[in-house]
């Protein structure tokens, strides 16, 4: 446990935490304002908002869809954001030798694997919290700027479904980085890592939509994707992307053992690995 | 080498190599308790590679290591809680302090209290610096750093390899009275240095690698004593004289004249003989326009450790003589 918290100190205090978390905090005002802003040129009928339905953006900025919009950010941004901030993390375990005084100093090379990355998933877990409520203040601006009213966020009814949610938005983002994590602990590299997962986040986006039927069903149980499901978000009306694939407990189940298997490889090779350098 | 007394760390048949390059060829060290041993060796002999061995970074390929009486292998990584060590560049989170640093890395392998921390940076000098951001430290105190660091669980083995890279003359100094202080108090210390000068002052045994092998091993007094000479310089003409001269007082076979051009003889004598040396080259006419008496370990070194001398034309072109005897470690 102490590991794990000595962790937590040493990773929140890089200048890249506060960074990242910033910028996905950046982008999903962005997001919002420009919601808003769709949601006035859908409203307006002008030219910019030709074909626009105006529910949609609504969905977005008032509660209880500025929640799952909210996560949905979290996610999207966030992991991509996340990805690299994970694999930028744990490279600097290998390049700056630190790992190599942990196993010097008797410690078991599994814990460490496992506590380092236990306590970037707790600086993910601030990640998450701080965008959401940023997010929630967002939504309001949002609303504010198209002119509608965002509703009652505090709505008892939806409150522990929202609380299990973010918690699933936890897990799912902390399944999706293992993987940043796993690569680049194997490969000793945090350029293999950032390189690899910013790869495979482009191809989980672009991949489906061109690939055969067969490679889509292969995609629905990778990390992106079933990590997204296990969200169980709703979804914006009139949107035929957005939904889940896989019913969400399952999906969580799956998520889990991605997680789990990943890190389980981690702790595996780097137990093998010879450190040198 | 040490009937009676306790080893502190002991190797067996070690080998360990990097694909087709051998790094370690089979080695037997064995370092009693409470000394300061000096592990010498050229460029490429496989000091580091031991190290890490050592330190459970990398595996041997086969043979045994003993660490305070017990065997060493993956399953007894708990024997490093006893061990600390700085092996080539000390590793730390630059955008910690010194203090944080301590604390962090403390927080593996056995805990570290705050107490020990704030202990070692007096220790080290870095008390007026501890709040600083290690990136802002130079390469000395960096290194200073890296010295706390080993010590931080209070090993009663210590490796430290090249420790007094980057430090300032008082730096030097210190570390070399707390590795005395600490042999002292019943610790044992492992320093390998290509500091040859630095090494004898503070190594009461020394073991000297080439290859991925032990070459000899030994109390370094008795390995200098073994290697005592007086080297004497005279006029080219007078080399046969003074060759009688030092094979009288050195004996048959314990003269060599090294550098017939330059005139430059040397005896295998005891360094204090140089005085009688002197004197009867003088009584037989022949003045010495150079004489030195010696033993340092700088002269064991590249005596155990010169490769043999390739023919001329095998030279490569542009080699520079005595850099062509490492590979790499």
């Amino acid at each position: 446990m102490k590991l794990i918290l000595i962790g937590v100190r040493k990773f929140w205090t890089r200048t890249a935490t506060l960074v990242s978390i910033l910028i996905a905090v950046g982008l999903l005002c962005l997001e919002f304002v420009g919601i808003a802003i769709s949601y006035r040129a859908a409203v307006s009928g002008g030219t910019r908002g030709e074909g626009m339905d105006p529910s949609t953006f609504s969905w977005f900025l008032t509660f209880p869809g500025a929640f799952d919009a909210i996560l949905s950010i979290i996610f999207s941004f966030g992991g991509i954001i996340g990805l690299i901030y994970v694999a930028t993390m744990s490279g600097t375990e290998w390049s700056w030798g630190t790992l190599k005084v942990a196993v010097s100093r008797g410690q078991s090379r599994s814990l460490y694997v496992i506590a380092t990355f236990a306590s970037i998933s707790l600086i993910l877990l601030g990640g998450v919290l701080v965008m959401f409520v940023t997010g929630l203040v967002a939504a309001f601006v949002g609303a504010s700027i198209a002119g509608i009213s965002a509703g009652n966020p505090f709505d008892p009814a939806v409150f522990p479904g929202l609380l299990a949610k973010l918690l699933r938005t936890w897990i799912a983002l902390s399944a999706l980085t293992s993987l940043a994590y796993a690569v680049t602990m194997v490969a000793k590299s945090q350029m293999a890592g950032v390189g690899t997962v910013i790869g495979y986040f482009l191809v989980s986006i672009i991949g489906p939509a061109l690939l055969p039927d067969f490679v889509k069903e292969i995609f629905k149980y990778l990390p992106f994707s079933i990590s997204s499901d296990a969200i169980g978000l709703s979804g914006a009306p009139g949107n035929a992307s957005s939904g889940n694939i896989i019913d969400p407990t399952i999906a969580l189940l799956i998520t889990v053992g991605w997680l789990v298997g990943l890190i389980a490889v981690t702790c595996l090779s780097v137990e093998r690995t010879e450190i040198t350098g | 080498m040490t009937s009676g007394a306790t080893v502190a760390l002991r190797t067996k048949d070690l080998k360990k190599s990097y694909g087709r390059q051998v790094a370690l060829a089979g080695l037997d060290l064995e370092v009693p308790t409470g000394v300061v041993y000096g592990f010498l060796g050229p460029n490429g002999a496989g000091k580091t590679t031991t190290m890490r061995i050592l330190t459970g970074l990398i595996r041997p390929n086969s043979g045994t290591i003993s660490m305070m009486g017990q065997p060493f292998d993956r399953t007894r990584r708990d024997l490093l809680h006893h061990v600390g060590s700085l092996i080539e560049a000390p590793s730390f989170y630059p955008h910690l302090s010194a203090r944080n640093n301590l604390r962090v890395l403390g927080a593996t392998g056995l805990a570290v209290s705050n107490a020990r921390v704030e202990e070692l940076l007096e220790l080290v000098g870095l008390r007026d610096r501890a709040n600083d951001r290690v990136s802002r430290y130079s390469m000395g105190m960096k290194q200073r750093l890296g010295i706390a660091v080993a010590l931080l669980n209070d090993p009663e083995l210590l490796l430290l390899d090249e420790p007094a890279n980057g430090l300032d003359p008082s730096g030097i100094v210190g570390l070399r009275d707390t590795l005395k202080a600490l042999a002292a108090s019943g610790k044992t210390v492992l320093i390998s240095s290509h500091i040859l000068p630095e090494v004898q002052q503070m190594a009461d045994i020394v073991g000297i690698v080439a290859a991925g092998r032990l070459i000899t091993q030994g109390p370094l007094d008795e390995l200098l004593t073994g290697q005592a000479i007086v080297r004497v310089r005279v006029r080219p003409d007078e080399v046969a004289g003074a060759n009688a001269i030092l094979t009288r007082i050195a004996g048959e076979s314990r003269v060599e004249v090294t550098d017939p051009e330059a005139a430059w003889l040397v005896a295998h004598v005891a360094a204090d003989k140089a005085t009688d040396v002197n004197r009867a080259l003088a009584e037989a006419g022949i003045y010495a326009s150079g004489l030195e008496g010696g033993s340092d370990l700088e002269s064991l070194f590249l005596q155990l450790t010169a490769p043999p001398a390739p023919p001329p034309s095998a030279a490569a072109p542009g080699t520079i003589p005595g850099w062509n005897s490492g590979a790499a470690s």
